[in-house]
């Protein structure tokens, strides 16, 4: 996986290629919007962190330019700037999300690693949490390389809360995600499938716990 | 009493619109009475004529005829009167019959003519060598015994006695010319005032539409009177002032966070490279907490600085992805949360950024504060309100409100910035709402924030009010909170 780091502050730019390419193999640094562009026309990168402050412009306008390629890279904006507009109007351009300066490098990591799992499952790949996999394009799902059968509806359950890995997911956005508008939906429904869906999970030994937040909803993680 | 009175009349905002009705009044009643008194005095003595006529009057009144149907004259007070007052007044009443006499005749004395009628064909004749003052008259009155020939003189009013005369003939043709002078003013006095100032309303509703939020709105000047324009214009470019200074305080708030979260960060990567361990640890640990002070510091100077815009919006729904957001984090500190909500929008005015911000300040309060391994419960309650209640040690403070204060911590353990609820006291004060802090029952900290409900009149909380109340709740055994 390859990772491209837009900043001009000669501290933070080298150490943000190096904690990065410690975590996600190889990576680049560039410090200017012209050199991202250059960069980003002669090679394919799965992650572009990019700092808004750049010398010759906004790095919002190099963001513009990742999500008119195919296939565009997951992207973070860093940003010194705390204002909620300046953050909305970076996620209104594409960012796939956003870190406030100063940050605990863990945190950033733990960011891009959810930033690339959308992206992968909206490549299409496989994703692995523990020792479940989870193929979006056939939609199955594998526990120890062995699949298991799971119905439609925890299926579309199961797949909206690996999208969420480590956050919560929402009641109200698994309902969206296991039902259709015309479907009645019974008030503890949810509740019945999620319950289904562990007692599967657990039958296959698989180690990814699902763990309810009483009147929000699930968080999915993977030990 | 007197001084009550008059303090009582200060208190009523005066009125350029009535006083200068009341003002207009005043004028036009003092010139009305110069030019009476004008009047009177140039009209000057009375050359007889007047008190002639009077008598002619007095006279027709006491004609009678006596028992063998000859002229006389009854006594009468007002004849009477002209006797006492005027020495050299006298008198011919006659007719066909006969003809009665008074006071010193003089020896010339007119011829009744065929053109001699009853009214006011009177004949003035004979005036005084000496003075201009009319010595005779004679006049023709129709009286109930028959039409008679009346010759006088030797009497003139005085100044005084023609104006007191004139005002009385005067009151009464004036009487309802006056009333109707009085309601048209009184009227005036009402109306005037209410069609004046209504320009003026017009402009103060224009400025109650302008909110905190500088989108550049102004007093619109095309509808303003003459008057008021100045007072538009020196408004607008009061208004246009703020702005600029808004502005330019934005622009300081954006540049002092670039420019104390850049060298944060660099530091924080440097210290990456500390050998040393322990040391490392604590300088990490330093640098959170600075980096947390200015984030923080930062958002409070913007939540004062900068009104938001309230929109109206589901306190709910915003409670709900705000808690969502933070589960992750109270999870890794060993806190579980949860949230309970009606099953129904509750509808408030707000900006969702800022209660989205005073919100996370209080999860992160309740989850450091908060028993290890025990929960936080976030609740979203009619009519609007939002609680956040941790079962920790609780607040340990005499006077709860303190810790709304910039810089107060609840505990001695020197944890957090001591700024979170400063914020969230902040951003209520910005939505017209209170915050309240109390003793959980069993232990810990509920902090009750109440949020005004759209459409109904919060009298009681006037905006801008720094809305504290600090709730004492009994516990069970009995301890006071405060």
């Amino acid at each position: 996986m390859r990772v491209l780091v837009v900043e001009d502050d000669p501290q933070l730019g080298p150490w943000l290629r190096d904690t990065l390419a410690t975590a996600f193999g190889a990576s680049d640094m560039v410090t200017t919007l012209e050199e991202g562009r250059a960069a980003v026309a002669v090679r394919s990168f799965e992650l572009v962190v990019i700092d808004r402050g750049l010398p010759d412009g906004d790095g919002l306008a190099l963001l513009r330019d990742l999500k008119q390629q195919k296939p565009s890279p997951a992207t973070i904006v860093l940003t010194a700037l705390d204002d909620p507009l300046d953050i909305a109007r970076a996620l209104d351009d594409g960012a796939d999300d956003y870190v406030a300066k100063p940050f605990e490098p863990i945190e950033l990591i733990a960011r891009a690693k959810a930033v690339l799992r959308r992206l992968f499952l909206d490549r299409g790949a496989i994703v692995r949490i523990g020792n479940l996999s989870y193929d979006v394009l056939n939609r199955e799902v594998c526990v120890d390389h062995a699949p298991i059968v799971v119905p439609r509806r925890e299926l579309a359950i199961l797949e909206a809360m690996v999208r969420r890995i480590g956050r919560v997911v929402l009641r109200e956005t698994l309902e969206v995600a296991a039902y259709s508008f015309d479907d009645e939906i019974q008030s503890n429904a949810i509740e019945a499938h999620v319950s289904r869906l562990r007692r599967r999970l657990r039958a296959a030994n698989c180690k990814v716990v699902i763990k309810p937040v009483r009147g929000l909803g699930y968080l999915l993680s993977g030990e | 009493m007197m001084m009550l009175k008059w303090q009582r009349l200060k208190r009523v905002h005066r009125s350029i619109a009535v006083l200068s009705a009341t003002l207009i009044g005043a004028v036009t009643t003092i010139m009305l009475l110069c030019a009476a008194a004008l009047l009177i005095r140039f009209g000057g003595d009375d050359d007889g004529t007047w008190a002639a006529a009077d008598v002619a009057d007095a006279l027709k009144e006491a004609v009678i005829r006596n028992e063998t149907g000859q002229l006389a004259l009854k006594r009468t007070s007002r004849l009477d009167e002209i006797t006492r007052n005027f020495p050299t007044f006298w008198y011919v009443v006659s007719d066909k019959s006969g003809e009665v006499s008074y006071g010193p005749i003089p020896k010339w004395r007119p011829q009744k003519t065929q053109t001699s009628r009853d009214g006011t064909s009177f004949i003035a004749y004979a005036f005084d060598g000496e003075t201009t003052n009319l010595r005779k008259m004679a006049v023709v009155r129709n009286t109930p015994v028959g039409e008679v020939w009346i010759e006088t003189g030797g009497v003139a009013y005085t100044a005084a006695q023609l104006t007191t005369g004139m005002l009385t003939d005067a009151t009464i043709v004036a009487l309802p010319i006056i009333l109707v002078l009085a309601a048209t003013a009184f009227t005036a006095m009402v109306f005037v005032p209410t069609l004046i100032a209504r320009p003026v309303r017009a402009v103060a509703a224009a400025a109650e539409m302008i909110d905190g939020v500088s989108d550049g709105r102004r007093l619109p000047e095309q509808d303003a009177p003459a008057e008021l324009l100045p007072l538009v214009a020196a408004f607008n470019r009061a208004l246009s002032r703020i702005d600029v200074a808004s502005k330019a305080q934005r622009n300081f708030l954006s540049n002092a966070a670039h420019e104390l979260r850049t060298p944060l960060t660099n530091a924080r990567t440097i210290l990456e490279q500390v050998e040393d361990a322990p040391l490392r640890a604590r300088l990490i640990a330093e640098n959170q907490k600075l980096s947390s002070i200015v984030t923080m510091l930062l958002q409070l100077a913007r939540i004062s600085a900068e009104p938001a815009e309230l929109i109206e919006m589901d306190l709910a729904a915003l409670a709900r992805r705000v808690a969502a957001e933070h589960v992750p984090m109270a999870l890794k500190n060993g806190s579980d949360v949860e949230f309970i909500e009606p099953h129904h929008p509750i509808w408030v005015r707000g900006s969702e950024t800022a209660i989205a911000v005073a919100l996370s300040n209080l999860i992160r309060n309740a989850v450091t504060h908060g028993s290890a391994g025990g929960s936080v419960l976030i609740e979203v309650g009619a009519p609007a309100r939002l609680s956040v209640i941790d079962y920790g040690s609780g607040l340990q403070l005499g006077q709860p409100e303190l810790l709304l204060e910039p810089f107060k911590r609840g505990n001695t353990r020197a944890e957090g910035t001591g700024l979170g609820l400063s914020i969230v006291s902040q951003v209520m004060t910005t939505h017209g709402g209170t915050v309240s802090l109390c003793e959980t029952p069993g232990g810990g900290t509920t902090v009750e924030l109440n949020f005004p409900v759209p459409g109904c009149r919060q009298a009681d909380l006037p905006q801008g009010r720094k809305a504290v109340q600090a709730m004492t709740e009994a516990r069970p055994d009995g301890i006071s909170a405060a």
